[in-house]
């Protein structure tokens, strides 16, 4: 069952959730709705459930109104952060809920109603807790038994929002790689809502970047990852340097003062005056400053914990963190202090506005060292 | 020196086990005792009055104070009144709370203060307020008489009277219960396809099953024990408008004293298992909550 959003708006008073949305979700997709708090990720995923109504804007369900089917009609499964088990009922009785509910003529027989709620039970290993009540079950065992009872209605749809939120660390791991797998037998059409960026990428088939009621990217997540439309894109997946600079000539070069300021970083296309390039710690390159250099970067802090090690420089006035392979760290004598000379591999680059605020765009030539975004972002 | 020191006042005093916040035993025990000592004359001393005077005849005389004619039509009202009012203050209360923790709606404030108004208001006044809508000089007077409907002065009258004080209890007990719980389940219910009623039901009345109980012990206590609103409306007519507490009140100025304080007994008594009732329901509640606290 595919889900198209389509030019969604919702306003609580004069606080504006969703500013026209558009949102397409395959059949069979699992999709990501990724966003810091307040970025109407949430509103959209309940108004689709059908918990909120949009002020403008249709929601389709395979082509159909969705609109104009009560919540209940929707045969939608929504799982809550905080599961919303019926805390009065067995686990049991919570799974067998949706069926049980059902007006005479559709409900199944009592018998086939226990063969399918112990079947997704022991879907979701939990065959064992079905007489418990949901107060004495982990978080984990209850946002499985949440899940659970969410499939027994064998949704068209299913919604999470934010589902593995209130877990702790080490079972939000395990439950993510779960839910991957579940998601590969079954085949759902599933959105979920998370804050979590590590979650949206290692889950998600496709995800959906949003930002004060509007979508930023959508995609799978290694383009949305590597070839970010937005600074804000840029900013809000994985950790990032930002550089002052200044293109001329088609030439990128450090802004700043001290040592290294006015140091030339590389080529670029489309772009003049004052700029913001964004840099990945693991597309910074350390390497021994020749002796001859009058005004080395130097090291600030070396992190060696870790898969790679963390060394903090300062070039130009600028503090970048770089990312160093321990192998490589071998070769370099770092410390505290210690000469280096600092190589950009990648980066993009945003102009400046008048007010200082670096602008959305796109990738237009290709990269040689310095990938230049010129064209304005069109809401992808 | 250190030898005088540790045979002194230091050695005497073992080492503190005080809380941090705690007050020192004297103050706490004066405060107790205040406490106590205001509940033993208020509330101890009445209560022991009550039934010295009423068994100070005998049990005999204590049975048949009990078995006359006008005081059990008095406790036959006073038993239908509460089993009126309080199914319809609970009917009201749910819908009212229902409204008002899941909706917002313009005139939403002006509902909960509204709602309120039954305790500021004096039950003198709520009564005088039905005796002035359908008494025979108020407004629906003629009307009334032309239709040959009797409202004050008879049942109607003290059914409206014992409603109108009551209803507050059962909605004040449960909009800040079904405020705090929210409307997650419920969320989840309907999108499991659940028609209203089902998650009405199967959903919100458990949930708000204690506090619900304790609206209605409350609203029962009070139905039962109403005196001025009623006294207002019901005109006295021994044998068919007395309920308990006014039957109370006019065997009391007729000096049969022994009857008046068997009767007040009963009232007592109901006092006694209500306390009683809700001891029990908020040990229950504390004990649901606490399980709540561990989600």
């Amino acid at each position: 069952m595919s889900i198209d959003a389509i030019a969604i708006t919702k306003r609580f008073g004069s606080y504006t959730a969703l500013d026209g949305v558009d949102l397409s979700v395959g059949e069979g997709e699992l999709v990501a709705l990724l966003g810091p708090s307040g970025s109407g990720k949430t509103t959209l995923l309940r108004i689709i459930a059908g918990l909120e109504y949009p002020d403008h804007g249709t929601i389709l369900f395979g082509g159909e109104n969705a609109l104009a089917r009560h919540p209940r009609d929707r045969r939608v499964g929504f799982v809550f952060q905080h599961y919303a088990l019926f805390r009065h009922m067995t686990v049991f009785d919570n799974v067998a809920f949706g069926l049980k509910v059902r007006p005479r003529a559709s409900r199944p027989p009592p018998a086939e109603i226990r063969a399918r709620v112990m079947g997704l039970l022991d879907l979701v290993q939990l065959g064992w807790l079905a007489d418990r009540y949901p107060n004495q079950l982990s978080g984990g065992q209850r946002q499985r038994v949440a899940l659970a009872r969410a499939l027994a209605i064998e949704p068209r749809v299913l919604l999470l929002d934010e589902p593995f939120g209130a877990l702790d660390a080490k079972v939000r791991k395990e439950l993510r790689r779960w839910l991957r797998h579940l998601h590969e037998e079954m085949r759902i059409t599933s959105l979920f809502v998370t804050h979590d960026q590590e979650e949206a990428l290692e889950l998600a088939d496709r995800v959906v970047v949003m930002s004060q009621g509007r979508i930023e990217q959508v995609g799978p997540a290694a383009e949305v990852y590597n070839r970010p439309a937005s600074a804000f894109v840029y900013d809000f997946l994985g950790d990032v340097n930002h550089l002052e600079a200044v293109a001329e000539h088609g030439r990128l070069h450090i802004a700043g003062t001290g040592s290294g300021a006015g140091r030339c970083l590389g080529r670029i296309d489309g772009l003049h005056g004052p700029a913001t390039l964004y840099v990945r710690p693991h597309d910074i390159e350390l390497q021994p400053a020749p002796a001859d250099d009058p005004a080395p970067a130097r090291v600030l802090t070396v992190h060696g914990v870790g898969a790679a090690a963390r060394v903090t420089v300062r070039v130009a006035g600028h503090r970048l963190e770089a990312l160093v392979p321990h192998e490589r760290l071998e070769g370099l004598v770092l410390q505290a202090g210690s000469p280096v000379a600092v190589r950009i591999a990648r980066g993009a680059a945003f102009a400046k506005d008048g007010a200082g605020r670096p602008l959305a765009l796109l990738p237009d030539a290709e990269p040689i060292e310095i990938q230049s975004f010129a064209r304005p972002a069109a809401g992808r | 020196m250190t030898a005088e020191l540790l045979s002194g006042p230091l050695a005497a005093a073992p080492p503190a086990a005080r809380p941090a916040f705690g007050e020192p035993p004297a103050v706490r025990r004066l405060l107790i005792g205040v406490a106590l000592a205001y509940l033993g004359v208020f509330l101890l001393l009445p209560l022991v009055a009550v039934f010295t005077q009423a068994l100070a005849g005998g049990v005999g005389a204590y049975i048949e104070a009990l078995t006359e004619p006008d005081a059990a039509a008095a406790m036959r009202l006073t038993l239908l009144t509460a089993a009126v009012a309080v199914p319809l203050n609970v009917a009201f209360g749910l819908a009212a709370s229902w409204c008002i923790a899941r909706f917002e709606f313009p005139g939403k404030s002006l509902l909960v203060t509204l709602i309120d108004l039954p305790f500021s208001v004096s039950p003198v006044i709520s009564g005088m307020v039905f005796v002035l809508l359908f008494g025979a000089q108020g407004l629906l007077g003629p009307w009334l008489r032309e239709h040959d409907v009797q409202i004050v002065f008879a049942l109607p009258g003290i059914l409206l009277a014992t409603i109108f004080v009551t209803f507050p209890f059962v909605a004040r007990e449960l909009i800040p219960l079904m405020q705090e719980q929210g409307a997650e389940e419920e969320e989840a219910a309907v999108s499991l396809g659940a028609s209203g009623w089902r998650t009405f039901w199967h959903v919100t009345l458990p949930k708000v099953r204690w506090g619900l109980l304790y609206g209605v012990l409350l609203c029962n206590a009070r139905a039962m024990g109403e005196f001025g609103a009623v006294s207002v409306v019901s005109g006295h007519i021994r044998g068919e408008t007395n309920t308990m507490p006014l039957h109370v009140e006019i065997l009391y100025n007729e000096y049969n004293m022994v009857a008046a304080f068997a009767v007040a007994s009963l009232l007592a008594s109901l006092a006694l298992v209500t306390l009683a009732a809700k001891t029990v329901l908020e040990w229950r509640c504390a004990g649901e909550l606490a399980a709540k606290a561990g989600h």
